[in-house]
């Protein structure tokens, strides 16, 4: 087990470093900098960006030291918003992490319950109703979604508001308009799960020993069946993390994904860089969380 | 002598397909949707989606314009068309791409097997769980403003406007969405290769002494057009969706070409007072996406009835 986990943290070691250098060349490879942009580095930002990351220096010795600065804690300036870079993370990454962890909760509170109603009235109304409700789910995204619900529901309850941050009410409509969509992939995903393993001998083993209905699902089934749905968590995160870029467009959500669309469209290399690292830590975070949890839930994987 | 007609995988599947009301409606949904979007914007019956007439914006549904118009005063109706065109190319164009990256690299890694097959996946690995939407957005920023810049020269060379204007502004997205979308392809085709080629007729084709280029396409891989088919079928809304998010996000498709992800973006911004601007497009969109889900799971219980869990 301790095996598999050191595995998991080397790989997203691997995979944070690939996504790094990705960003740093990529964002370079766009022409023009963000000198060239109209609205231009201020001198003064350009000087503590040219004093620590040696701007007129040659793309692999940037890299070099960027790498020497992340180590030491140093992001940069923002060259848009005149900024430390780590002082926007600081404002915006609990946002990110509020909306991110609302909207997961509400993909498992409706997802993982629907999807194993659904398995054990296999074929049912209720079923039927709730597959199609997910592929709906699936197929309506959150950029139409949201400005429906900002137009028929904002408007309708009083402490709900159309778009901003300022209260925890206004974390229920963006949470779930960001949290639908993976709500509906875990109920299809749980469903599945649940019906495999209600379908093997075992539980028909536990039938015919006469245990009670409730003591089959809750002793025997839910601990195979929900492996699929928890090994879904680590990718539905991710998908929720970028997902949010959508939201936070739409109900004016002061998170990291308008930085992240912002400084690519500004070309405000330091910015994006550190919005690219935060995202990509939180996004490796759960995943290991997802392992560590599947490894305890399956004896198979222990044993590796 | 009459012969006995056998039944084979296809036909079963169709017959299967057909008892499955929703996917089948799916599909005839589907091609009237791509029908109407492709051949109805090249009549005179529809008018052009770029004629602004700002003097007759934000109209109500009318006969001369069945939708309305929008904030320009251009046809809605034409646009909703208009847009698809764009939004279904890209997904399909991207799919493309996508399964033919994903199937040949997981072919070769699972018929390779071994320490090539390990570092293969390993690779994919990684890239998984690089996080999709931030590499799209970087890239295609890249891919799409490199295209600007030769424009002119493509101009030079092509002569034809339209063609630039694929090239530069909707090819960039496909090639963007395609070249970052087919893990999930290699890994499926991988895995269904390795268990594919333990099978005797493989070892059949190993001892008649056939090319291992032979064995590989021409015996394993039409084996498996059965789940490439349903992948593929389930990756196109995706991609759709992709796209739209993008261009949702103003680092997709740039006006004033137009695509379902800019008109929602669009008829978000007038949602309090001309609600339609954002209903048509909705509707539209998610039938489409819908109608492709319902007939991507129709097809995998029809094709792979094992996997199916009814």
């Amino acid at each position: 087990m301790l095996k598999t986990i050191l595995d998991r943290l080397i790989q997203g070691v691997v995979v944070i470093a690939c996504l790094l250098t990705l960003t740093f060349f990529l964002i370079r490879l766009i022409p023009g900098d963000p000198l060239t942009d109209e609205k231009a580095m201020s001198a003064q930002v350009r000087k503590q960006n040219m004093k620590i990351f040696h701007l007129d220096k040659s793309q692999p010795v940037q890299y070099v030291y960027y790498w020497k600065n992340l180590f030491a804690g140093e992001m940069g300036m923002s060259s848009k918003k005149e900024q430390p870079v780590s002082k926007i993370i600081r404002q915006s990454f609990p946002v990110s992490v509020i909306l991110g962890v609302c909207g997961m909760l509400i993909a498992i509170i409706i997802g993982i319950p629907a999807g194993i109603i659904a398995a054990l009235r296999h074929n049912s109304a209720i079923d039927n109703g709730a597959m199609f409700l997910a592929m709906l789910g699936i197929s309506i995204p959150a950029f139409v979604l949201g400005p429906l619900f900002a137009k028929f529901i904002a408007t309708q309850i009083p402490f709900l508001k159309v778009a901003g941050w300022g209260d925890p009410f206004d974390w229920i409509l963006p949470s779930i308009t960001l949290g639908l969509g993976t709500a509906a992939y875990l109920a299809r995903i749980t469903r599945a799960g649940m019906l495999d393993v209600l379908s093997q001998d075992f539980i028909r083993t536990a039938k015919a020993k006469g245990v009670s209905q409730n003591g089959i699902i809750i002793k025997h089934a839910l601990k195979g069946g929900l492996v699929p749905a928890i090994a879904y968590v680590g990718p539905a995160f991710a998908m929720l993390i970028t997902g949010s870029f959508v939201v936070e467009t739409i109900f004016q959500v002061p998170g990291m994904g308008q930085h992240f669309v912002n400084a690519t469209k500004d070309r405000d290399y330091f910015l994006l860089q550190g919005m690219v690292l935060l995202f990509g830590i939180l996004i490796v975070m759960v995943n290991l969380a997802a392992d560590i949890l599947l490894t305890y839930l399956n004896p198979r994987l222990r044993s590796e | 002598m009459k012969t006995e007609k056998g039944n084979s995988l296809w036909s079963d599947a169709w017959l299967r397909l057909k008892k499955n009301r929703m996917a089948f409606i799916s599909l005839w949904l589907l091609i009237f949707i791509f029908a109407i979007c492709f051949i109805l914007p090249a009549t005179p019956l529809i008018k052009s989606a770029r004629d602004i007439d700002l003097a007759n914006s934000f109209a109500a549904p009318s006969a001369q314009h069945l939708l309305g118009t929008d904030q320009l005063g251009r046809d809605l109706l034409s646009r909703v068309l208009n847009g698809g065109q764009v939004s279904l190319l890209v997904g399909l164009i991207a799919t493309l791409i996508s399964i033919i990256i994903g199937v040949s690299y997981g072919a070769i890694s699972g018929y390779k097997g071994g320490k090539i097959d390990t570092v293969l996946m390993r690779i994919v690995d990684v890239l998984y769980g690089l996080p999709f939407l931030i590499l799209v957005i970087l890239f295609s920023i890249v891919i799409s403003t490199t295209a600007k810049k030769h424009e002119p020269d493509l101009l030079g060379f092509l002569g034809s406007e339209a063609l630039v204007n694929l090239i530069v502004n909707i090819l960039p997205l496909c090639l963007t969405i395609g070249f970052l979308g087919w893990y999930t392809m290699a890994r499926v085709v991988r895995s269904q290769v390795l268990s594919t080629k333990k099978l005797e007729y493989v070892e059949a084709a190993v001892s008649l002494g056939l090319t291992h280029k032979n064995i590989l396409f021409k015996q394993i891989l039409p084996n498996l057009l059965g789940p490439i088919i349903v992948y593929t079928t389930l990756t196109i809304p995706g991609f759709i969706l992709t796209e739209a998010t993008l261009s949702f996000l103003g680092v997709g498709v740039q006006p004033p070409n137009s695509s379902w992800g800019i008109m929602l973006n669009e008829g978000a911004n007038y949602m309090e007072t001309k609600p339609l601007l954002l209903i048509f497009p909705s509707i539209v969109f998610a039938v489409t996406l819908l109608a492709l889900n319902f007939l991507g799971d129709g097809l995998r219980d029809a094709l792979d009835p094992k996997a199916s869990k009814d």
